[in-house]
């Protein structure tokens, strides 16, 4: 019996076969096989160094963060980068070398800069909210909260507040009149002025008690035709020019590029005030000031050293300007005489500036009124209330970005060190034993990485920041 | 496959063996087997490869989420009463990290034991896998992760 016929002649055949064929099989077996493992030892070292840098970056700062809500990793603390890829990597390749390199400084002023405001997007917002909320109230104090209320009342209350101010106009109006005819001169621009006035308010009483604010939308007609009687009216007290602007508003407009030029450095302006609020917000949060003999963190900030004899006589001088400026236009008991009213100004504002530059410097959450004139009751402006806080939010806003941004970062780095940083880069060399390529000539490149000695070997890098 | 014919395909291949010079038996009793050997061992191959490949990214994902996630009864206290929001929970039960290892991975549940250290500040995740080898052998896979706590 034979299992295969084979003519003469063709006799070892399948022995040649296969002598040629199962080496090239191997070999493709063995090359899937080296290929693989060399793929997987450079997946796994990527895998090992992300590892590596989060560890790292895990081990932030967590003082620097809850005080100053900052996030940065210390330079001193490279070991965890390396016991955490030696750990993870210890069972599949064999590591050569690994580095790692410390990036994005919070030296850095934009890196310092953009931290910060994304710390303050909120609470900086809720600050500078709750400031003027404050003013708000101070404004209510005043007692024009009636006024206010008064143009937002309701139909009846303004209309009566505006014939009211009309009736109390057209009585001026007469007396001044009769004062014209007893013979008195000079009269004339203020009679104009207050008829101006009083055609401005009869227009405004008119349109409040025609005006139907939404209740019925059925009346086109009658809406068309009280728009036209308003404008006749408005022509009427303004002239028929006031409206023939218009060309030159609609070639304005026609003029794309410079609205949009406008509107950029618009933009630009208000996001860097913007800025310019929460990073003074930041500094007045997170620092200590010289109230109620406080440390003076933030003065020192804005004025490095000396800053208690510049702080001082800032702040002295501000109150000087503001005070002064009072006792001299809003104090009725200034002398008339200019110079006279200038010394008397000079001498109140001075004592009075002393007066609260220390009382804001010695104790804390002291406030004096704004404009501050002893004694007190002739300006409304008495009543809003300056903080240090206050004068310090003004001081700082004058101070430009980058000092501010270099005080901030002297005085963290004086606390934790001036090697903070925000990003790492890691980077690793590993090998893997090579089965069957072995065979290749060193320094062939072959991946991502090359042979050498029999190993394959891989370097990766990697860079992770917050 | 009865006695005698097993003795007549011997005797075949014999008597083939005198005639072909050989070639027969290479192919029969060598060339064949090895190949069958060969492609067998790289299937095993890649299956230990591709077991411990998907083990890697589970614990991987794992370790990264326990880092991120991870509050201890004292940490969780402290955010609770300093008002900050929570932002996950980890369960401590092994049985769950196992659950989440498994979660979506061709894995065998029975085949599997995950080992958990939690410390102050790290990590470690150790996994042991048995697999199916051959003739009921039973290879054995270990695996190690470690991570930093990314704790608040």
């Amino acid at each position: 019996m034979k299992i295969c016929f084979k003519p003469r002649g063709e006799r070892g055949s399948l022995t040649i076969f296969f002598s040629l064929a199962l080496p090239v099989l191997v070999l493709f077996l063995g090359i899937m096989l080296d290929i693989t493992r060399m793929k997987a030892a450079s997946n796994i070292l990527e895998e090992g160094l992300y590892g590596g840098l989060d560890s790292t970056l895990a081990n932030y700062n967590k003082e620097l963060r809850q005080e100053y809500g900052l996030f940065a990793v210390s330079s001193s603390e490279a070991e965890i980068f390396k016991d955490v890829l030696f750990y993870d990597l210890q069972d599949s390749v064999e590591i050569m070398n690994s580095e790692i390199t410390y990036l994005d400084s919070l030296s850095e002023q934009n890196i310092l800069k953009d931290q910060i405001l994304e710390e303050m997007k909120i609470t900086g917002l809720v600050n500078i909210g709750k400031d003027f909320l404050n003013q708000l109230k101070n404004f209510q104090n005043l007692g024009m909260s009636e006024n206010l209320e008064g143009l937002g009342g309701s139909k009846e209350e303004v209309s009566q507040s505006v014939q009211e101010d009309v009736a109390k106009n057209v009585k001026n109006i007469k007396a001044l009149e009769e004062r014209q005819k007893a013979g008195e001169e000079g009269l004339e621009e203020e009679i104009k002025g207050l008829y101006e006035e009083n055609k401005d308010l009869v227009i405004l009483a008119e349109d409040v008690a025609n005006g139907d604010y939404g209740d019925e939308f059925g009346e086109k007609e009658e809406n068309e035709k009280g728009w036209a009687e308003s404008l006749g009216r408005l022509e009427e007290a303004y002239g028929k020019d006031i409206f023939s602007k218009g060309d030159q508003v609609d070639d304005f407009l026609q003029n794309k590029e410079k609205i949009t030029k406008t509107e950029n450095i618009l933009e630009t302006g208000l996001l860097g005030i913007r800025d310019n609020l929460l990073l003074d917000e930041y500094i007045l949060e997170h620092f200590e000031n010289m109230s109620g003999l406080g440390a003076g963190e933030v003065e020192e900030i804005m004025y490095g050293d000396n800053y208690v004899v510049k702080t001082i006589l800032e702040v002295f001088l501000w109150r000087l300007t503001l005070d002064g400026i009072g006792y001299f236009v809003l104090d009725p008991k200034s002398p008339p005489e200019p110079v006279s009213r200038l010394i008397y100004s000079a001498v109140a504002g001075g004592v009075t500036a002393i007066y609260d530059t220390a009382g804001m410097l010695l104790e804390k959450d002291f406030s004096v009124p704004l404009i501050h004139i002893e004694p007190q009751g002739f300006t409304p402006l008495e009543k809003i209330e300056f903080s240090y806080r206050n004068q310090l939010q003004l001081m700082l806003l004058l101070k430009s970005e980058e000092e501010k941004l270099e005080g901030v970062y002297k005085k963290i780095a004086e606390e934790y060190g001036s090697g903070l940083y925000t990003g790492i880069k890691g980077s690793a060399t590993c090998r893997q034993k090579i089965i069957f390529l072995s065979f290749l000539p060193d320094g062939t490149k072959i991946l991502d990485g090359y042979v050498e000695g029999g190993y394959f070997y891989v370097s990766k890098e990697l860079t992770k920041s917050y | 496959m009865s006695r005698e014919a097993i003795s007549m395909l011997v005797k075949s291949l014999l008597r083939a063996t005198k005639k072909e010079k050989g070639s027969l038996v290479l192919e029969g009793v060598v060339v064949i087997p090895a190949i069958i050997i060969l492609l067998v061992g790289f299937m095993l191959f890649i299956r230990v490869f591709s077991t411990e490949v998907e083990l890697r990214q589970r614990m991987e994902s794992l370790s990264l989420e326990i880092s991120n996630y991870y509050y201890t009864v004292e940490m969780l206290s402290a955010r609770i009463v300093e008002g900050i929001p929570l932002q996950g929970i980890i369960n401590q039960d092994e049985g769950i990290f196992k659950e989440r290892i498994l979660s979506g991975s061709t894995l065998d549940k029975d085949d599997l034991t995950v080992g958990i250290e939690i410390s102050e500040d790290y990590v470690v995740i150790t996994c042991y896998y048995e697999l199916d080898f051959l003739l009921g052998q039973r290879y054995h896979l270990v695996e190690r992760n470690k991570r930093r706590l990314w704790t608040l």
